[in-house]
């Protein structure tokens, strides 16, 4: 049985519906991503799974509890960044991760090391006598996230963590949760509609769209699984370049972008058609040097299933 | 079980937030000094004007009004003003401001949480919604009273000294006056504060939030209309029994308040 287990979660917000039978398990020490467009039901996921919302039918089991029967078992077990900010600007770092901490019912030196602890691992030490509200956004997630993972939690949930970052701070905070899943052995969700985020951070994908889980499992196996169009990387010792016309000429070439005079990458079909299509390349007196496929990508599968717009 | 030092433990945080922001701050503090400043500002005027001021009022006003008052009967009718706003007007602006302290304080806690995004994270910790609920009464009203309290011991020092050669005592203040604040204001600061908090779960903003209480204005100026007029009396028994009507008002509405806090209305309304 997985870590965390969510069966056919229907939820409806204002009268809309807004979760609709969405299922999924995390196992144990996974990375796990929900991954959608604005507006697809990811937040409110995250919020039934820790109790703020009740779902219409459905249910949540952490560690094979129930969330709605054992709200104050399961929430020690987990740790929460969300999306809003999650701190007290007008006190300092240190007053914020202690409030945290009496929350928990951590108390006194073992309050005081764990705050050390945390402030070590996500680089704030200098700055636990700081101000909140004085902070740069980049430390302050990172204040964020060091409060999330105060009580030694199981589960780390995170809403979209680098939203509103620089690049270079977003990609230094990727790194830091992925480094909690690969050395701490935390259990990852992470919420976001950022491709490159969930593929860096995590192995496993839950796509949701409008309410729905559309994609769902193994991000490596779902994209064999999931893409239907397969790209190959062919570069010729003869110019190309002219010689167009031959894949408009074939029904299983879908795609041929020239990118240079000697390389072009056509998309098929059916992968195995590469021989086919390499043979005739060679009787129409084109010289083959290299054919490379090129893996499809997280995006290539998001878009498939959920549209350029989170509309398919 | 519910568990009070949790709430103790978000209470204390409320109040280092609303005391370190200095606008909040004084919002809170400021209000209290007009009742304290207002009966000291006509005594120094008699001081400077002498009895002159005390005409300002004439015998058959004087008359009417000792049928509210009938202690204005035995006091010099020159000091007639002095005795006025010191048990009519004071004792009501501690009522009206210790209501849009505790409005301000109130809405700061719980719609300042929601406004500030602070209030999700909170939700995700082992804080029950009772040990919550507990936590922000207390961080809304012990400054409430604590304020009103200590404004009137000021007050009730500073009139003593200031006219005790025109009332020859320590006269202040009388019982109405001291049930009128000193019970009266908290339970009424109370009342407001169980508006703003079910108006805070309806509105996002400290603002939209602290405006709820204000509706609780209007029967203090119709008290005062009321009194002005002579269709109301000013006695210690009515006073204990709308006392009495306060405390049942108030649970009621605390009740009410407690069963409409619902989580998830807070995040919605976000």
């Amino acid at each position: 049985m997985g870590l965390v287990v969510v069966e056919n979660l229907v939820k409806l917000l204002g009268g809309r519906l807004v979760l609709d039978n969405i299922s999924f398990v995390v196992d144990e020490g996974e990375a796990f991503c929900l991954l959608g467009p604005n507006g697809a039901g990811k937040t409110t996921t995250v919020r039934i799974l820790l109790g703020i919302y009740r779902p219409d039918s459905g249910r949540v089991m952490v560690k094979g509890l129930d969330v709605h029967e054992n709200l104050s078992e399961v929430k020690r077990v987990i740790g929460y960044l969300p999306e809003t900010p999650s701190l007290y600007d007008r006190l300092t770092v240190y007053r914020n991760l202690e409030f945290y901490g009496h929350l928990f019912d951590i108390r006194g030196g073992e309050l005081e090391s764990r705050i050390r602890e945390v402030s070590r691992l996500l680089g704030i030490e200098d700055w636990l006598n700081e101000l909140v509200g004085r902070l740069s956004k980049g430390l302050r997630q990172r204040v964020a996230i060091a409060r999330a993972i105060l009580n030694n939690p199981e589960i780390l949930i995170l809403d979209q963590p680098t939203s509103d970052l620089d690049p270079g701070m977003a990609h230094s905070i990727r790194s830091t949760i992925r480094e909690l899943n690969t050395d701490g052995g935390l259990t990852l969700i992470v919420c976001t509609h950022n491709l490159q985020e969930a593929e860096f951070i995590c192995s496993k994908v839950a796509i949701i769209n409008r309410g729905r889980v559309v994609g769902y499992g193994d991000i490596k196996e779902l994209k064999r699984r999931m893409v239907k169009i397969h790209k190959f990387h062919i570069e010729t010792l003869d110019p190309i370049k002219n010689k167009v016309h031959l894949f408009s000429e074939l029904d299983y070439v879908i795609g041929a972008e020239i990118t240079s005079d000697y390389s072009v990458i056509v998309s098929l079909n059916k992968k195995d058609l590469i021989s086919d299509l390499i043979t005739l390349m060679v009787s129409r007196g084109l010289r083959i040097f290299e054919v490379r496929y090129v893996e499809p990508s997280l995006e290539d599968v998001y878009l498939d299933l959920v549209g350029d717009h989170g509309e398919a | 079980m519910v568990r009070l030092d949790k709430a103790w433990i978000v209470a204390t945080k409320d109040w280092e937030e609303i005391f370190k922001s200095k606008i909040t701050l004084v919002s809170v503090i400021l209000p209290f000094v007009v009742p304290l400043a207002l009966p000291l500002f006509i005594i120094i005027l008699y001081r400077y004007f002498g009895e002159d001021i005390g005409r300002f009022i004439s015998k058959s006003e004087l008359e009417l009004l000792a049928d509210v008052f009938p202690k204005l009967r035995d006091i010099d009718p020159n000091y007639a003003i002095i005795y006025l706003i010191c048990v009519l007007v004071v004792p009501l602006l501690f009522i009206v401001f210790s209501l849009a302290s505790i409005s301000i304080v109130t809405a700061d806690s719980f719609a300042g949480e929601k406004e500030r995004g602070t209030i999700e994270a909170l939700f995700a910790t082992p804080l029950s919604d009772l040990e919550l609920f507990i936590g922000k009464l207390l961080a809304s009203f012990i400054p409430s009273i604590l304020l009103t309290y200590s404004f009137f011991i000021i007050t009730v020092i500073l009139v003593n000294l200031s006219t005790l050669d025109y009332f020859g005592g320590f006269w202040y203040p009388p019982a109405e006056v001291a049930i009128a604040v000193l019970i009266i204001a908290p339970l009424y600061a109370f009342l407001g504060m169980t508006l703003v908090i079910w108006g805070s779960s309806r509105v996002s903003t400290v603002r939209d939030s602290s405006n709820y209480a204000g509706i609780l204005v209007i029967p203090v100026l119709v008290f005062v209309i009321g009194v002005s007029v002579g269709a109301l009396v000013i006695s210690i028994s009515y006073l204990v029994i709308f006392s009495v009507i306060l405390v049942i008002v108030d649970l009621l509405a605390l009740y009410i308040c407690y069963k409409t806090f619902d989580r998830e209305r807070l995040m919605i309304s976000v």
